[in-house]
């Protein structure tokens, strides 16, 4: 006779600590897979330069399969763990060197353009349907999640480039994001 | 604050952007533990935006992830090559100043007892034969075991450890085609004697007996098994294995990839 055997749902967050503390660097790939994209717009924020966010980033990751074993996840979220050594690496790499400024400076229309850039991927990609999901997405919505995913910006920071009112960017924020999950 | 009016006050997108304080992050980490609702919509948010920056090509390159991987596993080969690098270049300089140095009475003393040498070097030189031919085997055998977790063929279901050893995990690999199944333990108890690990494939609520495995962790070959599953799962059975999972026991468990 058999038994069935229940099967526990494991979170993603679970499954990399296990990992980080068995030390598989299966834990370095989950981490980049899910947590790479908001531990780059961290460092971004800070380096204000896409090459050195990239090697920051590089660096952090290694810096947190050294440290995986010792994770404590009772004293932390992993989450708020990455982005707390994230943030610190960038800072560190910051400090004596003479970062450019340039990307909080850019202009609205730069954003603008960026988006209007994002039209003009390669032909390949929009017979894969790519672009016809993208362009599902207005305009001003794309603006606003480069900004606040891509671009290290905060909402009060949008707030202030965009000259809207920071009540207006959190509801045109959470209207981009509600479209975003229905195409995506 | 009730749930929803939490989601619609916008600090959960924030909060997937990475840029909320950390106290603010560890606010909404505790509220989502205490509301299971939050946390689905935190994924869902963090989901729908990483879809998009792939589709758009603003995630991290992952040339980024290859490099990191490859620092993780080069460093020790790298200290241990700089030791090597170290340690001949000594040798090397010793080797050189003792040849200057004692070169003619090394020459007498090597005629002197040459005969004893010879025979000494002949023993040695079939010591490292023997052990040439077991690297030999050693790589020919690694080479085909890397053709299994490498394989395209091949699907790839991480087994967890489960309430009875947290930190145990094993790889199982099935092939596509023939439905070989494979096992590599990464980390499992030694188990005690008169006992062996049995792998099951969960199929309708039903455990089905894929084989024993050796507690060991080179990759090892269990049967061939067909059709679809649920899960696969590990128990600890008696030698020779069960004819039925003793559910007290599971130790690993893995959901079908597909």
């Amino acid at each position: 006779m058999s038994h069935p055997v229940p099967i526990l749902s494991i979170s993603v967050e679970d499954q990399i600590v296990r990992y980080l503390h068995a030390k598989n660097d299966r834990a370095i790939e989950l981490i980049f897979e899910n947590y790479s994209l908001a531990m780059m717009n961290v460092i971004r924020s800070v380096v204000k330069n896409e090459a050195v966010a990239e090697d920051v980033l590089q660096k952090v990751l290694v810096k947190i399969w050294e440290k995986g074993d010792s994770f404590n996840p009772q004293k932390a979220g992993l989450y708020t763990w990455l982005i707390r050594i994230s943030k610190n690496a960038a800072i560190d790499e910051t400090r004596g060197k003479d970062f450019l400024r340039s990307r909080k400076s850019e202009s609205v229309d730069n954003f603008v353009f960026n988006g209007e850039a994002i039209h003009q991927k390669s032909v390949q990609e929009r017979k894969n349907g790519v672009w016809e999901s993208v362009n599902q997405l207005p305009d001003a919505q794309r603006c606003l999640i480069d900004m606040a995913y891509f671009q290290g910006y905060t909402q009060k920071e949008i707030s202030q480039e965009l000259n809207l009112p920071l009540g207006t960017v959190k509801t045109r924020m959470r209207k981009a994001i509600s479209t975003l999950r229905r195409i995506f | 604050m009730d749930f929803k009016a939490y989601i619609d006050s916008g600090i959960l997108e924030l909060y997937v952007s990475g840029l909320l304080s950390e106290t603010e992050a560890q606010q909404v980490e505790e509220y989502a533990t205490h509301h299971p609702e939050v946390k689905q919509e935190i994924d869902a948010i963090r989901s729908s935006i990483n879809n998009y920056a792939r589709q758009v090509g603003k995630a991290p390159s992952s040339s980024i992830l290859t490099k990191a991987l490859a620092d993780i596993q080069k460093e020790p080969s790298e200290s241990e090559a700089s030791r090597e690098a170290t340690s001949t270049n000594t040798e090397k300089a010793e080797t050189v100043s003792s040849t200057r140095d004692w070169y003619k009475i090394v020459a007498s003393i090597a005629l002197l007892i040459s005969v004893g040498v010879n025979g000494y070097f002949f023993n040695e030189l079939q010591t490292v034969q023997n052990e040439q031919a077991q690297a030999n085997q050693q790589i020919a055998t690694l080479s085909s075991q890397l053709d299994v977790v490498t394989s395209a063929a091949n699907m790839e279901i991480a087994l967890y450890g489960l309430d009875v050893s947290p930190k145990s995990h094993a790889t199982v690999y099935i092939n596509e085609q023939t439905r070989d199944v494979y096992i590599k333990i990464g980390d499992l108890p030694v188990p005690p004697s008169g006992h062996q690990y049995q792998l099951w494939a969960d199929r309708d609520g039903h455990m089905h007996n894929i084989g024993v495995f050796h507690h060991n962790k080179s990759l090892q070959h269990l049967t061939v098994f067909e059709g679809d599953f649920e899960s696969l799962n590990v128990t600890l059975e008696e030698e020779g294995g069960s004819e039925t999972a003793t559910v007290e026991r599971a130790y690993l468990s893995g959901k079908a990839t597909s």
